[in-house]
C-alpha cells in the first residue's frame, strides 16, 4: 500500500513538474518562497525559517501595500479577512464566505476575484483554499468544494460535501496530502454528525469518510447513552489539520458534542467529540484519539492547530503534538501513539475536578449549564479559538493567543433538548499573548494586547529571526521579541488582526503580510533587495 | 519596555472592555435581530406557522410530540425529509397516504393547503431549535435574597458603591432577570447584547492621570491606550493623546472592581445576589 501510494505520488510530481504547478511534493518542505497550505507546511507550526527581517531591523519594517477587499456585501462579522493566505509563484490566493481572491504577491494588484453565488450556509468566515497542481479547493457557506483554476479563477466543477438544508456550513481550509483533498464540516445548532473526507483532486469524488462519532458496537460507542444520541452527537471538524509525511499520519481535530449545552441527554465522554485523532491518511482509519474535553458541555471546540514538533521531553527525544486547547488546558502529545505527555492550565478556569491518569481533565458536573446560570471560566468562546499558534523549534516555545474570560451558562430547553439546547452569556474579555515552554507548560513570557479592544481574533507568526507577529486590539500589528514578548515593531492599520499573518521571500526580498478587517497589509524592509543581511 | 507590568495590564484591559463595549453599542443594528448573523435566510412567518401547529398538534402531535420532537414516532424537527420539503412538496404524499409499513395512519382529509402549514410549523419548528438566540433563559430566581444582601453588605462589598435607596432603587423593573443577571456581573453591553440586538446603558467612563516626561501633568477621561499612546478628553472637553513613552499613566477604572470579582464568585453567591436585587422593585 506504502509502495503504491509513493509511487502514484512520485508520478504525479513527475507529470506536474513540466508545468507551472503546485506539486503535493512541496507540500512536505519547509516554506520560504512558497506558503503553499493553511499552515505553510504540514507542521502547523507557523514558524518561518526566513531571516532577512529580525529582531535588530524588524523596527525598519514599511508598508508595501494595501489589497481592499471592497463591497463583497458580508456583515463585519464574515466579511474580514480570517483565511491565511497562500503563497505560490508570486500569487497569493485567500477568501472570505462566497469570495476567492488571487492577488500579486509583490504589487498588491488583484489578478482575479471569484464569487460564489447567494446561498443559504451560515456565513460566519472562511479560513483559505487548498492547493494542488493548477487547482485551488474553496468550501462554500453552503458545503460545496469547489475546484477553481488558478490561473484565471473559473470554476472547473463543484461537489457536495454536506447538507445545507440539515444546517452544516461549511468554513475551513481543505488540507492537500498527496492525490487527496482532505475536506471538514462545520454547523452545531442541529444535532448532526461531524465527520471528514478524502476527496479526488481531479473529480471531487469522496475516497474514504471518518465519521467523528462510532457505529454501535464500535469502540467509543460506550461513551454515549445511546445509538439515537450518538447519531446526533456534533464533533464538527471545522479546522485544518496537520500530517507527518514519515510516520504518514494525518492528524485532525474535532468539535463540541450535540446538543451542545445537554450533557444529561448524552451521559458519557462522547467520543470522538472535543478530540485530537491521527488518522490513516490512505483510509480514513482512527489511529490513536485524545480528548481534551471528555463530556463537554460548554462549546468548546477541540479545533485549535495539533501544533507536530520533535524534541526532548522528560530527557528522552519524541515526535510530539501540542494543542493549546479552547478549554484553557496546553496538551503535549507523542504524536505516534497519542500517550499524554504534558497537561497544563494556560489560563484559569473553574470548570474541571483534576486531570486523570490519561491527562484528560474531568469536567465538574456542578460547572455544566443550568436553568438559574453557572458562572465559568472561560466562556464559551474559550481560552483561546480558531486563530492559529505558532511554535519556535529553536525556542521550545508555543505562542498562543489566549484569553481570560467568563460566562453564565444556562440550560433552557424544555422537553426534549435539541440543538444548543442553552446558551451562554459572556461577561469579560481580555487578549493576552503567551509563550508557553512545552517543556512544563509554564507562560515563559506574556504580553497583554486588551489595550483598548478586550479581545483579538488573530493568529500568530514566529520566525527564525526571532520576531514574532502578531496584533493588539487597538488596531496595531506588532513584530515582538519572540525570546521575551518585548515590543519591537507596530504599525496601526486602524483594525485588529483577523487571520494568522504570513511571511514568504519574492526577489531575495522577505515580506510579512497580514489580514486585518476587510484588507490585506503587506510590509518589507526598505530598500529593495540585499536589505537587512 | 513595552510589556505590561502585570496590575496595570488587568487596569488596561477592564478599560479596553469598556472601549469595545462602546464602541459595539454605537455600531448595534437599530432594529433587534436576534442571532440574524447565524439564522438562515428562510424565516418562517409566524402567524402561518400557528396556523399549522394548530393542525399539527390534534393530528400529528399524538405520536410525534406536540413539539414535533418525536414521541412514539420519529422526530421531525431534524428529519431529512423534512428538512428538504417545500410547501408540502415531500411531507404531502407521506402525510396523505400514511406509511402504514411503519405504522402511520393516512390523512387523505388533510387539504394541500393545511399541509402547506403544517411544513411551515415543523421549519419553524426546526429554526426555533437552531436560532439559540430565540431561546427563552427562565428559572433564575433560585437564591436567597436574604443571604444575598448579606453578601452584598459583607464579603461582596458591593454597598461600598452601590445602595438599594440609591442607584439600585427600583432596578429589577428595568431588567430581565437574565439581563440584570449578567449586567450586576459585567455592566455595559456584553458581546450577547451586541448578537441580540439590546442596548446598553452608558458606563462611568474611567479617568487617566498622566505626568508627561516634562514633567506636565493631564488629567481627563479615559478614550483609548494602547500600549504606544494614551488618548482622552481633557478636563476643556478637548480630544488629546500622548505618547506613552517615558510618561507615567494611571488608569481608574470603576468597574475594574467587578471584572476581578467575577474569579471570586460562587454560582450560589451569584443566584443570591440576583434573588435580592430582584427584590428591589
Amino acid at each position: 500500500m506504502r509502495i503504491a501510494r509513493l509511487g502514484l505520488a512520485a508520478l504525479c510530481f513527475a507529470a506536474l513538474s513540466l508545468g507551472q504547478e503546485l506539486t503535493p511534493d512541496a507540500l512536505t518542505r519547509a516554506a520560504s518562497d512558497t506558503w503553499p497550505t493553511y499552515n505553510g507546511d504540514y507542521s502547523g507550526r507557523r514558524n518561518s525559517p526566513l531571516t532577512q527581517i529580525d529582531r535588530s531591523n524588524v523596527k525598519n519594517l514599511g508598508l508595501q501595500w494595501i489589497y481592499r477587499t471592497g463591497n463583497t456585501g458580508l456583515s463585519g462579522f464574515a466579511g474580514s479577512v480570517k483565511s491565511t493566505p497562500l503563497l505560490v509563484k508570486g500569487t497569493l490566493y485567500f477568501t472570505m464566505p462566497d469570495n476567492v481572491w488571487a492577488v500579486d504577491a509583490r504589487t498588491g494588484s488583484e489578478i482575479w476575484h471569484y464569487r460564489y453565488p447567494e446561498n443559504a450556509g451560515v456565513h460566519i468566515g472562511s479560513r483559505g483554499v487548498g492547493m494542488y497542481g493548477d487547482w485551488l479547493y474553496f468550501e462554500s457557506p453552503d458545503c460545496n468544494l469547489i475546484a477553481i483554476n488558478a490561473k484565471d479563477g473559473k470554476e472547473r466543477w463543484r461537489k457536495t460535501i454536506a447538507d445545507v438544508r440539515a444546517e452544516y456550513f461549511c468554513t475551513m481550509a481543505p488540507l492537500v496530502i498527496g492525490n487527496k483533498v482532505i475536506v471538514g464540516v462545520g454547523g452545531d445548532s442541529l444535532d448532526n454528525p461531524g465527520f471528514l473526507e478524502a476527496r479526488d483532486p481531479e473529480t471531487g469524488e469522496a475516497q474514504w469518510r471518518w465519521e467523528t462519532e462510532p457505529l454501535p458496537g464500535q469502540p467509543g460507542s460506550e461513551t454515549w447513552p445511546g445509538t439515537e444520541a450518538m447519531r446526533h452527537g456534533g464533533g464538527m471538524t471545522w479546522m485544518t489539520g496537520t500530517y507527518d509525511p514519515e510516520l504518514h499520519l494525518l492528524y485532525w481535530t474535532t468539535g463540541n458534542p450535540n446538543p451542545v449545552h445537554a450533557g444529561d441527554a448524552r451521559k458519557g465522554d462522547n467520543l470522538w467529540t472535543c478530540s485530537i485523532v491521527a488518522l490513516d491518511p490512505d483510509t480514513g482509519k482512527l489511529q490513536w484519539a485524545f480528548q481534551p474535553s471528555p463530556h463537554d458541555t460548554h462549546d468548546w471546540d477541540a479545533v485549535q492547530t495539533p501544533v507536530l514538533f520533535d524534541g526532548e521531553m522528560n530527557g528522552r527525544r519524541r515526535k510530539m503534538l501540542a494543542q493549546a486547547s479552547r478549554n484553557g488546558y496546553f496538551f503535549v502529545l507523542d504524536r505516534k501513539t497519542g500517550e499524554n505527555l504534558l497537561t497544563a492550565p494556560f489560563m484559569r478556569n473553574n470548570w474541571a475536578k483534576g486531570i486523570d491518569a490519561r491527562g484528560q481533565p474531568i469536567p465538574d458536573p456542578k460547572k455544566e449549564p443550568k436553568r438559574d446560570g453557572t458562572l465559568v471560566s472561560p466562556s464559551s468562546n474559550g481560552a483561546t479559538n480558531w486563530f492559529p499558534p505558532s511554535f519556535d523549534p529553536a525556542k521550545g516555545l508555543f505562542y498562543v493567543n489566549a484569553s481570560q474570560n467568563y460566562s453564565v451558562f444556562y440550560y433552557t430547553a424544555e422537553g426534549k433538548p435539541e440543538g444548543y439546547a442553552g446558551r451562554d452569556d459572556f461577561l469579560a474579555f481580555s487578549s493576552i499573548l503567551l509563550a508557553i515552554d512545552y517543556r512544563t507548560g509554564k507562560v515563559r513570557w506574556e504580553h497583554d494586547i486588551s489595550g483598548a479592544g478586550a479581545m483579538n481574533f488573530g493568529g500568530l507568526l514566529s520566525t527564525a529571526g526571532s520576531v514574532l507577529f502578531a496584533g493588539d486590539t487597538s488596531g496595531n500589528l506588532l513584530g515582538l521579541d519572540s525570546d521575551n514578548g518585548e515590543t519591537l515593531w507596530h504599525a496601526r492599520v486602524g483594525q485588529n488582526t483577523t487571520n494568522g499573518p504570513i511571511t514568504y521571500m519574492l526577489d531575495r526580498r522577505q515580506y510579512v503580510l497580514f489580514g486585518a478587517g476587510d484588507s490585506l497589509y503587506c510590509f518589507a524592509l526598505p530598500g529593495g533587495t540585499g536589505v537587512g543581511k | 519596555m513595552h510589556v505590561y507590568p502585570c496590575r496595570f495590564a488587568v487596569l488596561v484591559a477592564f478599560t479596553s472592555a469598556l472601549a469595545w463595549g462602546q464602541d459595539q453599542a454605537a455600531r448595534a443594528p437599530k432594529k433587534p435581530d436576534p442571532g440574524a448573523m447565524f439564522a438562515g435566510p428562510d424565516r418562517v412567518d409566524p402567524q402561518v406557522a400557528e396556523r399549522g401547529k394548530k393542525i399539527f398538534v390534534p393530528a400529528c402531535g399524538f405520536c410525534h410530540g406536540a413539539d414535533a420532537a418525536g414521541k412514539s414516532a420519529p422526530d421531525l424537527i431534524r428529519s431529512q425529509l423534512v428538512l428538504h420539503d417545500e410547501g408540502g412538496s415531500l411531507i404531502g404524499p407521506v402525510i396523505h397516504d400514511g406509511r402504514p409499513d411503519r405504522g402511520m395512519p393516512a390523512f387523505p382529509a388533510l387539504t394541500k393547503e393545511q399541509i402547506a402549514d403544517i411544513g411551515a410549523f415543523l421549519r419553524s419548528r426546526k429554526q426555533a431549535t437552531s436560532n439559540r438566540f430565540g431561546y427563552v433563559i427562565q428559572g433564575l430566581l433560585t437564591g436567597d435574597a436574604k443571604a444575598g444582601k448579606a453578601y452584598f453588605d459583607g464579603e461582596g462589598k458591593c454597598s461600598t458603591c452601590h445602595s438599594p435607596e440609591g442607584d439600585l432603587a427600583g432596578i429589577a423593573s428595568r431588567y430581565e432577570p437574565v439581563d440584570l443577571q449578567r449586567r450586576f456581573l459585567t455592566p455595559g453591553t456584553s458581546m450577547m447584547d451586541m448578537f441580540m440586538g439590546k442596548k446598553g446603558n452608558p458606563l462611568p467612563p474611567a479617568r487617566v492621570n498622566m505626568k508627561l516626561p516634562g514633567g506636565e501633568t493631564v488629567a481627563g477621561t479615559l478614550v483609548r491606550a494602547d500600549e504606544f499612546n494614551v488618548e482622552l478628553r481633557d478636563e476643556a472637553g478637548w480630544h488629546r493623546s500622548f505618547p506613552r513613552e517615558g510618561a507615567q499613566v494611571e488608569i481608574h477604572d470603576p468597574l475594574s472592581f467587578h471584572r476581578e470579582q467575577l474569579a471570586r464568585y460562587s454560582d450560589t453567591d451569584m443566584h443570591n445576589v440576583l434573588a435580592y436585587l430582584e427584590t428591589l422593585k
